[in-house]
């Protein structure tokens, strides 16, 4: 398995089909951050295209290639905000914004939008690996090459994260 | 369920809410079919920015990038001297060892005792595979109730930390003990030559005294000379070093000491420092050898937090029941230092939360019974203090009760010198005591580790939040803490010591 590092200079050397191997790893964590925003599976699925679209433009700039994860998501939320502002601007969503969470492939319940609205909000190192770990249905060992990082590492802040999770559920669920 | 497997179930079961969309890899290639990367002007032209970039901010390659103006400089001159050969200068040895994968270092240190004082001779060796995180250190004592030199191990194998100890209860049968403890991943590897180096790059006006030739290799000899010590208890200590300008190699190092008008004493020497040299098989196994008794096995190691220092140990008033403690203590970019402390009165309840009511971030120190108000680098040839302002605190139940530990931020009052030029810091504390029996505030100057450097956000999430996390219930880390802001806070510190 390669590491996000190697696949960005890949891709960066003309190797398009690294690309492929990055969006597959990260489209779902991807459509999690855009239906944080959006609350809407096809608006996120919509915002996650043009996110990885801009990546790729974008890539010769990532100053850290081993920090792609984190950049896209910071780019899929932009697009996302962007999106939901351009939405709010047509009278016809103004009413609805942001209100429901449409989810017709699998509805997200109150409770998974609860967890998705925290996972979201975790320090950005937990953050990317709970994406990866879950999301993107990796092994920690996998997540440790992906990243870059130790298993011990990842594992230490995947335990992080649940710690993090099960307060701050525990406090917005009590 | 236990609580970690029902989050873990919970995350599951929200993934498994966001399935796998089949089109959008398909649609993304397509989008970006009609316009390959390489085609956009604009993309190649803030690729060729990044490269630059990239280069300079990466923390190695800075050191590279202060290599090539060295090696520049050094070619301009060696032009100039019809020479081609590259000259390496002692800033690159450290840094050449720094990276290195692997080290070997050997040397031996003297031990005086008796009257007329007789010397003993104690030899040291350590390997590291910095790689992936193992040593060994191979050192020696004087024996405990004689003069003989009695031999230890130290090993780390990436895992675990396997000490050789030794105590004597009754008689004269000394005990040989093991004690395994975790690696604390916030560590980083104590290579002690290093810390010596770091020590004579902050000495003004070394200079070269001679040349010699080691093992064919030809060597410029490197001298230089420091007062060391408080009050009036200060030796001059003079450092050498031999350094190859082919290949950057230290062939040899040398610490000497004298007390006023005596003669020089030689007190150590590192004989041989190679790096990346092959590792012997099978040196970092943490298996226990035969005889001894195993004090804290492996499989009941944890990582160790240390035992508090007391202060009075360290003065003449025999007073025990203050003590304090400074680690881990990080190293930011912008040369501020950020240090774990915390501080007991055993006469005192041990509830400390009163101390840290009504605190401001950016404020006053939480007034405990042992303030650690400033650090000093040392050697400190430039005069810098750090000043401490409150950040944050947390709290942990541990096995001896619950302890509070204050997280501050420490300002320079001027610019202080560069990382690799700082041996360790020193703590000056003051007593916030209020006891009959008190002894007057003072300021005490005693070493603490050296810091781990936070260079960029990944570093601090790392080591801070992960330092942070092992002191606290729950892991958890106060919210307002943050790489940036912490920047920031320090920058406008800064300006108003400045003011």
């Amino acid at each position: 398995m390669q590491t996000d590092a190697e696949l960005v200079n890949a891709v960066l050397n003309g190797e398009k089909q690294a690309f492929v191997v990055l969006v597959k790893r990260y489209e779902r964590p991807v459509r999690a951050v855009a239906m944080d925003v959006l609350g809407d599976y096809h608006s996120a699925a919509d915002v996650s295209q043009e996110a990885f679209v801009k990546a790729y433009y974008q890539m010769a700039g990532l100053r850290k290639p081993e920090a792609f994860g984190l950049w896209l998501m910071k780019i899929t939320r932009r697009c996302a905000l962007d999106s939901a502002r351009r939405k709010a601007k047509e009278p016809r969503l103004e009413i609805k914004a942001a209100a429901v969470i449409e989810n017709p492939d699998g509805q997200l319940d109150e409770d998974k939008q609860r967890l998705l609205a925290v996972v979201i909000k975790l320090p950005k190192v937990e953050k990317q690996v709970v994406m990866l770990r879950y999301f993107g249905d990796n092994s920690v060992k996998d997540v440790a090459k992906i990243v870059g990082r130790s298993v011990g590492t990842v594992t230490k802040q995947l335990s992080r994260a649940h710690k993090r999770l099960r307060k701050i559920l525990s406090e917005t669920e009590a | 369920m236990t609580a970690e497997e029902e989050i873990n179930k919970r995350l599951e079961e929200l993934a498994k809410a966001i399935p796998p969309d089949e089109t959008l890899v398909k649609n993304v290639m397509s989008s970006i079919a009609a316009k390959p990367i390489g085609e956009s002007g604009r993309i190649s032209k803030s690729k060729n920015k990044l490269i630059i970039r990239r280069f300079i901010m990466n923390r190695f390659t800075q050191f590279a990038a202060a290599a090539v103006v060295i090696l520049i400089a050094v070619f301009g001159l060696t032009f100039l001297n019809k020479s081609s050969a590259p000259v390496y200068g002692m800033t690159d040895a450290l840094e050449f060892i720094s990276q290195a994968k692997t080290l070997h270092i050997q040397g031996w240190r003297v031990e005086r005792y008796g009257t007329p004082p007789k010397e003993l001779k104690l030899p040291f060796e350590y390997w590291y595979d910095l790689e992936n995180g193992q040593y060994r250190s191979n050192y020696s004592n004087m024996s405990l109730g004689s003069n003989e030199i009695d031999h230890s191990s130290r090993i780390c194998d990436g895992q675990y930390i396997m000490s050789e100890g030794r105590y004597k209860p009754t008689g004269d049968r000394v005990h040989k003990t093991i004690n395994f403890e975790k690696v604390d991943p916030a560590k980083r590897i104590n290579i002690k030559w290093l810390e010596w180096y770091r020590k004579l790059l902050q000495i003004e006006g070394f200079h070269k005294i001679g040349q010699d030739v080691i093992g064919g290799e030809s060597f410029d000899i490197w001298e230089g000379e420091y007062d060391s010590g408080v009050g009036d208890n200060i030796d001059r200590v003079r450092l050498q070093t031999w350094l190859s300008p082919a290949t950057a190699q230290v062939g040899r190092s040398k610490t000497w000491r004298k007390k006023d008008n005596e003669d020089w004493v030689q007190v150590s020497e590192y004989t041989t420092i190679e790096r990346n040299v092959p590792l012997p098989e099978g040196i970092f196994k943490t298996d226990p050898p035969a005889g001894y008794e195993i004090k804290t096995a492996k499989e009941d190691a944890t990582v160790p937090i240390k035992q508090e220092r007391d202060i009075y140990e360290h003065t003449q008033f025999g007073y025990a029941p203050l003590s304090y403690w400074v680690e881990p203590v990080f190293h930011l970019k912008d040369g501020s230092l950020l240090a774990c402390w915390q501080s007991v009165d055993a006469k005192e309840s041990r509830d400390q939360s009163g101390y840290f009511q009504g605190l401001r971030v950016g404020g006053d120190l939480p007034k405990l019974p042992t303030e650690i108000y400033a650090l000093s680098p040392e050697p400190n040839i430039r005069g810098v203090q750090f000043t401490g302002y409150h950040l944050a605190f947390t709290q942990k139940e541990t096995e001896k009760g619950k302890r509070w530990y204050e997280w501050s931020l420490y300002i320079p009052d001027k610019e202080p010198p560069p990382v690799n030029a700082v041996l360790d810091y020193r703590i000056h504390y003051k007593l916030n005591v209020n006891r009959t029996e008190d002894i007057e505030n003072s300021v005490k100057q005693i070493a603490i580790p050296d810091p781990q450097e936070i260079r960029i956000e990944e570093d601090f999430t790392t080591f801070v939040f992960g330092a942070m996390a092992e002191r606290s219930d729950g892991g958890l880390i106060p919210e307002h803490v943050n790489y940036e802001d912490i920047l920031r806070l320090a920058k406008r510190l800064r300006k108003s010591l400045a003011q």
